[in-house]
């Protein structure tokens, strides 16, 4: 099945944007919400981890039950976490899909990288 | 101990200019009326303390003097620049940052082009009914949020103008003001709703055309169910719509960034003017970065555009989708990129950031942040509007001064870009 994903502003989000490189701002932005069914479907708890596919990219991400999602729809706070899954095409607009991304998801054990891995699997230098 | 009464917050579009903060030992140590993220940007105190240069794969501390000849050089040897960020700073610095770019035949995009500019795409096409926050505290007894949750990125809107907002005309908001929200997802702002209308993903436009078709008396056209919306709620929503004496409609990136983009603003214009046939309604963007308008602004009385312009051809010249920063980097065009109030590093698509890998990054910012991982020099600033002062437009188009709280000896953002511009001249 493929999933909608919703990035978007959450206010922890918000409160840990000075300090990128922490677990803090790692956590917030590598939790993925899922529609409870949806969970239910894939078997999985608040907490667990799942790795999320598009045609741009692959994640791994924490999952977190939201009783606001419709079926079929996730939310990711902004964050460098989602946005290995966004494509760079903007359709002529300027604008990437940050709303409209559409990804697979599969339950995984593999843990969350940190902020820094993840950007240096995109290129990112030794600090 | 001395308090700063109505001091201006530097984080969202809302600009709150009333907040009183308390500093002591020239350190701030409380702050008054801001909101969660507020506080969370006004004591925050970890920062980078000295400039740092990329070299042999590690970054190592330099001088100021150093950091800037460095960031000149790369500069003036650029073949096609890449001027980014500016929502996070003062329309003083995005000035200078206009000019420097200018001088050097490169390319400027400020971050609306990830945020609201296809807002101002529709607004170019269809022109923007819209009002200050204060039209709407005094007027307003009908609020609509769409595709945005403010109770989470804009924290106090609700409170200083809308639901919680008494004003002139509602002297009792919270009874006389009513609240829908049109969402896809049932956030935090979606419970305080009179009415939430709950859409599927990217049926924003559709969903508007049926509103405004019934609200030209044409609801026999519109089928039973429209993009997971009920037929019977938009008709109940045209209804308050038509009933309210003052209607303001306020918008997000629910709009700007999911399917159909522009064109999802451009029919929101539209249907707050044919609401304006039966009564008074406006519409407004909730502008995220606290100083993204500004740099609109500015960019467009020093260029005629107001985001994505490229001086490569000697005169400006703006076509976002071709000079915006993602298609540039999309295209791996640019040679060198300067990064300044923004952190790209943690928001834009993973192809732009292995292209960023590929070449020099110039980094201005007071903090590590995740486009510190690409940079090859970063140059740590004053923290803009709160160590300095400078002008900064809230959302709704009204600028304010920002203001000093405390002393530093960091260099300003303007100060920065001004002594490369210099160096770049001879
Ligand atoms: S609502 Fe925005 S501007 Fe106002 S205090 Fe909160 S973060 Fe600052």
């Amino acid at each position: 099945m493929k999933y909608i994903m919703l990035t978007g502003r959450s206010i922890k989000q918000g409160e840990s944007i000075e300090q990128k490189l922490s677990q803090n701002y790692s956590l917030i932005t590598s939790t993925c919400f899922m529609n409870l069914l949806d969970m239910v479907n894939l078997e999985l708890e608040d907490g667990e981890n799942i790795r999320a596919i598009s045609d741009s990219g692959s994640v791994v991400f924490h999952v977190a039950g939201d009783e606001g999602l419709k079926s079929g729809t996730v939310f990711i706070p902004y964050g460098p976490y989602c946005n290995m899954l966004i494509s760079e095409l903007t359709h002529g607009s300027g604008m990437p899909d940050f709303k409209s991304c559409e990804i697979e998801i599969g339950r995984t054990d593999e843990n969350v990288l940190s902020v820094i891995d993840l950007l240096s699997e995109a290129g990112g230098k030794e600090l | 101990m001395k308090t700063t009464a109505n001091a201006t917050c530097p984080f969202c579009g809302c600009l709150c200019d009333d907040l009183s903060v308390t500093i002591e030992d020239n350190r701030i140590i409380s702050v008054d009326n801001g909101c969660a993220l507020a506080n969370a940007k006004f004591l925050d105190d970890k920062r980078l303390q000295h400039p740092v240069i990329r070299e042999n794969n590690r970054l190592r501390e330099s001088s100021y003097e150093e950091a800037i000849e460095i960031s000149a050089d790369l500069l003036k040897n650029a073949d096609r620049p890449l001027f980014f960020g500016w929502s996070g700073t003062q329309v003083e610095a995005q000035c200078a940052g206009v000019n420097l770019c200018e001088v050097l035949g490169g390319v400027i995009d400020n971050t609306s082009s990830i945020c609201h500019g296809p807002s101002i795409l529709a607004i170019q096409e269809v022109g923007h009914p819209g009002c200050t926050l204060g039209q709407v505290k005094n007027r307003a007894d009908l609020v609509i949020y769409w595709g945005c949750n403010p109770s989470e990125s804009h924290p106090r809107h609700l409170s200083k103008y809308t639901t919680y907002a008494s004003g002139f005309f509602v002297k009792n908001a919270h009874r006389e003001r009513k609240l829908i929200v049109v969402d896809v997802r049932k956030t935090e702002s979606a419970d305080l709703a009179d009415e939430f209308v709950q859409i599927n993903p990217g049926g924003d436009y559709a969903v508007l055309s049926a509103l405004r078709a019934i609200v030209r008396g044409r609801s026999d056209f519109i089928p039973e169910t429209v993009s997971g919306v009920p037929k019977a709620q938009l008709k109940r929503i045209v209804d308050i719509c038509k009933e309210a004496k003052f209607g303001a409609i306020f918008f997000g990136l629910g709009l700007t960034m999911s399917e159909n983009k522009y064109k999802n603003v451009r029919n929101a214009i539209e249907l707050t003017r044919e609401l304006s046939r039966h009564t008074k309604f406006t519409i407004t963007p909730m502008r995220g970065h606290w100083n993204v308008y500004g740099a609109n602004e500015a960019f467009t009385w020093l260029t005629g555009y107001p985001y994505a312009v490229d001086f490569a051809r000697g005169t400006a010249y703006y076509n976002p989708g071709e000079t915006s920063a993602v298609d540039i980097l999309a295209r791996r065009e640019c040679d060198v990129m300067f990064v300044i109030g923004s952190d790209p590093g943690a928001h834009l698509p993973r192809k732009c950031l292995e292209y960023m890998s590929k070449i020099p990054v110039i980094l201005v910012d007071p903090h590590v942040n995740c486009t510190s991982v690409f940079a090859d020099v970063q140059i740590p600033v004053a923290i803009a509007g709160i160590e300095t002062s400078g002008t900064a437009y809230r959302m709704d188009g009204v600028p304010l001064m920002t203001k000093k709280l405390i002393e530093t000896d960091f260099p300003t953002d303007t100060e920065i870009i001004n002594r490369i511009h210099e160096i770049v001249v001879g």
